[in-house]
């Protein structure tokens, strides 16, 4: 009762500024449990996928194994070898983590908890899909510096694979998204949700006009070219099977991370998986609707805090099922070649992009 | 500079609060109120309540230290428990380059391919052309024909580009 | 002087110092990076959300990482031994001196100053792309122009140096 009163007692701002911070933290603690669980998962479904049992004998269905592993990662001996570039050496598993966890600042991963004031987006930016992308652009130098750092053949090879690797997928993946904000009008993703569940903004007055949505005003399936190459750009985005190049065991051990063990290792490991959790959170906003469904008036905001939750449970759950694509797709396809992975980035997507590109703007061209 | 004052002039309602453009979210002034007396608040028509929350930069700067924080503390926990628990114990074969138990011979950092500069060059040029297809992206709903033709014109020197150096069997890896 | 824009403009040139003043090409370069960073926060710090990003999207995450990798790709070597200033240092440093007192006479001595502060225009990503395809279309021809040509030159100049003597 006390407490309400004085929260009730500040200013909008105050209020506004504490809203925010507990956002941040909501979505770094949940974060957080998704990363270790996905690991999980994964060993689980390839166990099922091979025929195996998988991790059953930490708790209940193995459930504690992500505390035995972290609990391992913090025990093992913290070995720095003799070779390595020590700055470096400790900087870049953190450089892989931090783009992973900025990208989580646009997504909207929540309608609001019953009151407009208090969106659930931590930065409702108007250029919301840029920052992405810069962001995103960054997660390169982790992995070349851990290259240059372990100053091992392996590491350096590796290294420089992978990057070159995801400067291609990148521009890919940059040219695969324009025709959806051809469509959108905005580059904010929370417009991108709006347009989805069919509040189109009035070109006149600017006032967002409700028109008839359904599952086919999704935007994968008014995209489904888009979304078909932001989904491998994705995969080759997060190194993951069957573009996981700069690790291919064959060739190079295990590529940038060769030369490290214990908790740096963890750190790259669940740097990889935060990735992969927010590049399906982006598939989610940009193709699937976000935290919308098209049935039970879902897809306007929440008008109680229930109704919040489950907008969020909803988008989580989304996010869940993206989730379990990326690990069955990496037990069931093998590696590529990397003249096969350039060839598919460069001759293959980028011109089905720009022809994407084009077709989408002389239709919309011709029915306007 | 230019297109400003271009902006300028074509609109007559600069003084006053008044919706300018529809376009989602809102304009931020980086110090909220404190500047409103210099500058109009342009509200978008979208949000309610934006007076209070206009500092998404500033969250942006909270996020990043957070982001920050958040993989140096398990780093930070790993190198404390090392330090108490299980000092060092390096030996000559632990401290070596691992190359699958054979001896490293040379220099890591060696020579490589030229191919992936030539792929970081063609990067970078797409990479600024596509810079410039967001914002006609986002503007094309409201776009006359010859801006149309424009910008397929633009889109056509990408392509050249494209064509040229597929041609030059450059994206062709070796 | 607000003080965010003198901490990124601190960082910035301290940045940019250190990019041309370090000795290891690989320090160098992440040195640059902070002041494309610190150069990006400012441009936030203006309110041009647009080209902040972009700024963040080419130079941070496309410009950098080129050089990088021109860095890495080459053979490493040490640090040679030649000092960091070059010999000619005290004419350098002269025209520097010359060159900001120029601009800063030719920029106090500007009308500019007298008129009043009008607000600042915060186009949206909307306006932009509209004036670009309409009263700038013909700079973006060029610039689209000049990019392919860069590209080809650079492509062309990278290949020579492969098809040389093995």
């Amino acid at each position: 009762m006390n407490r309400m009163e004085w929260l009730a007692n500040l200013t909008p701002t105050q209020q506004f500024v504490l809203f925010s911070v507990v956002k941040i933290i909501f979505a770094v603690a949940i974060l957080m449990p998704i990363i270790a669980y996905a690991v999980l998962v994964e060993r689980r479904l390839c166990a099922f996928i091979q025929d195996r049992v998988g991790p059953n004998r930490v708790g209940p269905f193995g459930l504690l194994q992500p505390l035995a592993d972290g609990a391992k990662a913090i025990l093992k001996e913290d070995f720095t070898p003799e070779h390595v570039r020590k700055v470096y050496y400790w900087l870049a598993p953190a450089l892989c983590m931090i783009p992973a966890l900025l990208t989580l600042a646009v997504i909207p991963f929540g309608s609001n908890l019953g009151n407009s004031n208090n969106r659930m987006v931590i930065a409702d930016l108007n250029v919301g899909i840029l920052y992405t992308f810069g962001i995103v652009s960054l997660g390169v130098y982790g992995i070349v510096l851990a290259g240059y750092a372990a100053n091992s053949k392996y590491s350096f090879l590796g290294g420089i694979r992978s990057s070159a690797q995801m400067i291609s997928y990148e521009i890919a993946m940059g040219m695969s998204v324009i025709p959806v904000f051809m469509l959108v009008g905005s580059l904010n993703l929370s417009a991108v949700i709006d347009y989805q569940a069919g509040r189109i903004p009035d070109p006149e007055t600017g006032r967002l006009i409700q028109h008839s949505s359904g599952l086919l005003s999704w935007l994968v399936f008014k995209q489904p070219l888009a979304f078909l190459i932001f989904l491998v750009a994705a995969f080759a985005e997060t190194n993951r099977l069957p573009f996981d190049l700069p690790e291919s065991e064959q060739e190079l051990v295990g590529g940038y991370n060769t030369e490290y063990s214990s908790m740096k290792f963890a750190l790259f490991f669940m740097g990889e998986y935060a990735n992969v959790i927010l590049s399906s959170a982006m598939m989610v906003t940009l193709f699937f609707g976000g935290w919308t469904l098209p049935v039970f008036g879902l897809e306007q905001p929440a008008d109680s805090l229930g109704k919040g939750l489950l907008h969020i449970g909803i988008f989580l759950g989304k996010m869940a099922a993206f989730l379990i694509l990326f690990i069955w797709v990496r037990w069931m396809l093998p590696r590529f070649r990397y003249d096969q992975l350039m060839d598919l980035g460069w001759r293959r997507f980028i011109p089905l992009a720009l022809a994407n590109i084009v077709v989408t703007a002389i239709l919309l061209w011709v029915r306007a | 500079m230019r297109l400003n004052s271009t902006t300028l002039r074509n609109r007559s309602d600069w003084s006053g609060a008044v919706p300018i453009r529809p376009e989602y979210g809102w304009k931020i002034g980086w110090n909220g109120g404190s500047r409103a007396s210099g500058i109009q608040t342009v509200t978008g028509t979208r949000t309610t309540h934006m007076q209070a929350s206009d500092h998404p930069y500033l969250f942006l700067a909270v996020f990043l230290v957070v982001a920050v924080i958040f993989p140096l503390v398990p780093l930070g926990l790993a190198r404390l428990w090392a330090r108490t628990f299980s000092p060092p114990k390096p030996g000559p074969v632990k401290n070596a380059i691992y190359e699958c138990g054979v001896e490293s011979k040379g220099d890591a950092w060696i020579q490589f391919k030229s191919e992936y500069y030539l792929y970081g060059i063609i990067f970078l040029i797409f990479d600024v052309e596509a810079i410039f297809l967001f914002p006609f992206a986002v503007a094309f709903t409201n776009l006359t024909i010859g801006a149309f033709l424009a910008m397929m014109m633009f889109l056509l020197l990408l392509v050249e580009g494209l064509v040229w150096a597929w041609q030059k069997g450059v994206l062709t890896w070796k | 002087m607000d003080p965010v824009f003198a901490f990124l403009a601190l960082l910035t040139t301290a940045g940019a110092v250190a990019a041309v003043s370090l000795r290891n090409l690989v320090h160098c370069a992440l040195c640059l990076v902070v002041a494309f960073a610190g150069l990006a926060a400012l441009y936030l710090q203006l309110n041009a959300q647009f080209i902040g990003f972009a700024q963040i999207l080419v130079y941070v995450g496309a410009v950098a990482i080129l050089i990088v990798f021109a860095i890495l790709l080459t053979r490493g070597s040490e640090p040679g031994n030649q000092p960091i200033l070059s010999s000619s240092w005290q004419a350098g440093l002269g025209v520097a001196v010359l060159v900001l007192g120029a601009l800063g006479v030719a920029v106090a001595s500007s009308f500019v100053r007298y008129y009043p502060v009008s607000p600042a225009p915060q186009p949206t990503v909307r306006e932009l792309g509209e004036q670009l395809m309409t009263n700038y279309v013909l700079p973006l021809e060029v610039i689209g122009l000049l990019l392919t040509a860069a590209m080809i030159g650079a492509v062309i100049i990278a290949m020579h140096e492969k098809q040389g003597p093995r």
